[in-house]
């Protein structure tokens, strides 16, 4: 079992925590100015770390679950027997001669999820945007309650899901009503994609303040600031950097 | 937590996610199994990139409530100031950052987009 603790430093190693966070966060946000051996070494540090990561959580999730499994056995619920050896079933995987026993328990698990997908996805991705939709209110206040005008929101709605869903009509080709309709439906999804990547980049924006944080918040007993560090871990970049070059030639 | 049976139980669902499972996994498996939305109601709080494509969940109900990444985290700390002062939020200044940020690159569009102007009507090249 992994101890609840994991992944956090005791408090004597706190130093030693913001000066590694810093080189760290240093090192990888110099990729934006040239690939280096630091940045590749940070990048290779973290797919390794949250390889490491995720096969604990895995473990821990399996233990778990089979240690619950068997105490609902050893109090005479056999029931909990069919999952468990189809988990077991799982380990013929790794012989030849019984390797189509592997295939029962992914098949099983493979159509739970398409049956629980499908259901979910028509209920909630299909039938109930299409049910709001057809509510949509053309009086009064629309989606958004305190537009400047009234049912203004509704109307744009349902132009822009005609419009968007024409533009994927493919049967007829894209001309006179249909060309004017699927050119706003343009419009309307490259204000969708826009605002989606707007989000992507206020998202590593956020990510990047809570780096700048990072540096100017964290302390260690009065005497040390994590930003001390910058300037040298900057140095340190440029000089891996220019060995790099003058490595290659 | 002894008296819960499944999730219509729960009062409320807050989901805070950045991605997979999120939001659309509660939404898909938890509210279509239990009842729908107004069984379980869904508040969500996510990284602002996955906001644009929650926003037909939360106009249809299925989800009532969303805190749009830091802007929606600086509101809401604002509003708990507000509403209940016996809780105060310290209101830190990543938002401020934000929205140096956001002027940043609106400034940064408008001069790129005069410059293009600029380098077209030389008769430069213009894409």
């Amino acid at each position: 079992m992994i101890p609840p603790n994991v992944g956090q430093l005791p408090p004597e190693l706190d130093l030693f925590a913001a000066i590694f966070g810093v080189f760290v966060t240093v090192f990888i946000y110099s990729f934006l100015w040239k690939e280096n051996p630091l940045s590749r070494a940070v990048e290779h540090l973290f797919v390794g770390l949250a390889a490491v990561f995720t096969l604990g959580f895995m473990y821990d999730a399996a233990l778990s679950q089979a240690v619950w499994g068997t105490n609902r056995l050893a109090e005479g619920n056999f029931i909990w027997l069919i999952p468990i050896l189809l988990s077991l079933m799982y380990f013929f995987f790794f012989t030849k001669k019984y390797f189509f026993l592997y295939r029962y328990p992914v098949s099983i698990v493979a159509g739970i999820m398409a049956g629980m997908m499908i259901c979910g996805m028509i209920q909630s991705n299909f039938l109930a945007q299409i049910q709001s939709t057809v509510e949509l209110p053309l009086v009064g206040n629309g989606v958004w309650e305190g537009w400047p005008m009234p049912g203004l929101d509704s109307i744009i709605i349902i132009i822009g899901i005609i419009t968007a869903l024409s533009f994927f009509f493919f049967t007829w080709e894209h001309k006179g009503a249909l060309g004017v309709s699927t050119k706003i439906g343009r419009y309307f999804l490259m204000a969708t994609f826009g605002a989606a990547y707007g989000g992507t980049v206020m998202a590593r924006m956020s990510l990047f303040i809570g780096r700048l944080r990072f540096f100017f918040e964290t302390s260690y007993e009065d005497w040390f600031w994590a930003w001390y560090l910058v300037p040298v871990a900057v140095i340190f970049v440029i000089i891996v950097a220019l060995w790099e070059r003058r490595a290659k030639g | 937590m002894q008296e819960l049976e499944d999730a219509s139980d729960l009062g409320l669902w807050a989901e805070w996610t950045s991605g997979t499972p999120g939001e659309q996994q509660v939404i898909q498996f938890v509210q279509g199994r239990h009842g729908g939305p107004s069984a379980v109601p869904l508040v969500v709080g996510s990284t602002a990139v996955s906001v644009p494509g929650m926003m037909p969940f939360y106009a249809a109900g299925q989800i009532v409530g969303i805190l749009n990444g830091l802007a929606g985290a600086g509101e809401f700390e604002w509003l708990v100031n507000r509403d209940y002062p016996e809780y105060p939020q310290e209101q830190g200044p990543g938002l401020d950052a934000q929205s140096v940020a956001h002027v940043l690159i609106i400034l940064f569009v408008v001069i790129g987009n005069v410059g293009w102007a600029v380098s077209k009507s030389r008769g430069g090249k213009s894409s």
